[in-house]
């Protein structure tokens, strides 16, 4: 195990089905993203503790509330739709296609990725879910299923990042 | 298979956690006087306190322990790991089903830490950084986990049979590495894909499957190849393995007359020094190389280790 150089320039980013590597700043735009999503869930904890803290057992519930509130709008700010992240995402295509407009923190990951889901975007990501869903209700074996997934995917993937 | 030295470990492991869970249970009940304020409220505040500083604090030894225990095994067996080796490893989590697990749960490690750090500073209270020490130590655990390579690669077709033997392989050489590509999603009971999770190296993109393929062919000591799969992959792997003269590390795994060396060359099949071992015979040579500390090599191929 010693005296090899082993090259790992040639390996992929492990993210299927993608049609160019991501640059620095998606990838930790994408980290910040996930952060987000953690707080929002997490954050009412930190809440209690700090409520408790100034002021007693009132505020720690107080707070806690609070930034259980806070986490759910959090949530819905940065585009998270319903307890599916699958389906709730292809939802949220779905209200962008129909003209919703991105919520302050959508925006804001979308800003700082540098690559924004356009109304035509939007629709060409639901046209592809739509598609597949009618292909997947009619599959009968997993494989079929799997193909019809990956299909999806690698659809999505390329509307998203075209220009 | 295990070595009386990964039984006196795993002994002290548990005795450890027993004595620590042991003399935390002691402390709290002498403690449980001298709560904050004598009121029910506050008795049962405190000692739910105390408890989940314990519990915390057990689940992070426990995995502490758990690592340490790796760390050393591995080093004994493949000693040196290299850092490079180490940084390989680490690359081909990221890029496989593996990072679905260790890749995610970092974050959560993380925001989990802070929450502890907040309670530990505002609340003055130590007991908050038994959050801190678990998650450390899980960190640390899962450091060790993911980049320590695999002291035995496993190469056969996704069948549920293949996923339940890369499982047997695991336990039996635990602490060390068996690392496949196999895809645990296909018609295995969750419990043993849950366990193979950081060890079936399986590639999000088909692509990157072959080159992942040499690298730890070229890392791991061990290759066991299921010689009764006949798919072009486990044709390709093994014609990879005679061309470039690997054989010595090779046994082919195979209840019957190791198939696939004929899809590879009659000629290859023909020669006598493979090593063309059942599951029986793989486990004693397993054994034999924990016990011994024994890595093959071209002067001492692995055929000649019974």
């Amino acid at each position: 195990m010693s005296g090899h150089k082993f090259d790992l320039s040639n390996l992929s980013e492990g993210i299927s089905n993608m049609p160019r590597r991501l640059t620095r700043r998606e990838w930790m735009v994408d980290h910040f993203f996930y952060y987000l999503q953690l707080v929002s869930k997490l954050g009412f904890i930190a809440g209690g503790i700090v409520g408790y803290a100034v002021w007693g057992w009132i505020g720690c519930v107080a707070l806690a509330i609070g930034c259980l509130l806070l986490g759910m709008l959090i949530r819905r700010s940065v585009g998270l739709r319903g307890p599916d992240p699958f389906h709730g995402w292809y939802r949220r295509m779905r209200e962008r296609a129909e003209g919703s407009q991105a919520g302050l923190l959508e925006w804001m990951v979308e800003r700082l990725r540098g690559n924004t889901f356009t109304r035509a975007k939007c629709r060409a990501i639901t046209a592809a879910y739509d598609t597949a869903m009618a292909e997947l209700r009619l599959a009968t074996s997993r494989e079929q299923q799997q193909a019809i997934l990956k299909r999806l995917d690698s659809e999505t993937k390329r509307v998203s990042y075209s220009d | 298979m295990w070595s009386t030295r990964q039984r006196i470990a795993h002994w002290l492991i548990h005795a450890g956690v027993g004595v620590g869970v042991l003399a935390g249970g002691f402390f709290i009940f002498n403690h449980i006087k001298e709560a904050a304020d004598k009121s029910v409220a506050g008795i049962a505040v405190w000692s739910v306190a105390s408890l989940a500083f314990l519990f915390c604090a057990t689940i992070g030894f426990w995995y502490a322990f758990l690592g340490v225990n790796q760390h050393w095994e591995s080093t004994r067996m493949l000693r040196p790991i290299t850092t490079e080796a180490r940084q390989v490893m680490l690359a081909l989590c990221r890029i496989s089903q593996a990072n679905r697990t260790a890749g995610r749960s970092i974050p959560l490690m993380n925001c989990v830490a802070v929450i502890g750090l907040i309670g530990a500073f505002l609340l003055k209270d130590a007991r908050w950084l038994g959050i801190v020490v678990m998650i450390v130590d899980l960190r640390w655990w899962l450091w060790v986990r993911t980049t320590t390579p695999p002291f035995v690669l496993f190469l056969s077709t996704s069948e549920a049979m293949s996923v339940e033997r890369h499982h047997r392989l695991k336990l039996s050489i635990s602490p060390l590495r068996a690392v496949s590509l196999l895809d645990v999603g296909i018609n295995t009971d969750a419990d043993t894909a849950g366990s193979l999770n950081l060890d079936c190296l399986r590639t999000e993109e088909d692509e990157d499957w072959w080159k992942v393929i040499v690298l730890l062919i070229e890392l791991a000591p061990i290759v066991v190849i299921n010689a009764d799969a006949e798919s072009p992959g486990v044709i390709r792997e093994a014609t990879h393995l005679v061309a470039e003269d690997i054989t010595f590390k090779t046994i082919f795994l195979s209840n019957r007359d190791a198939p696939l060396l004929r899809q590879v060359s009659d000629a290859i099949a023909a020669e006598a020094g493979h090593c063309i071992a059942s599951n029986y015979r793989l486990d004693q040579i397993l054994a034999l190389a924990l016990n011994r500390g024994l890595k093959p090599s071209r002067e001492r191929p692995i055929s000649s280790f019974l």
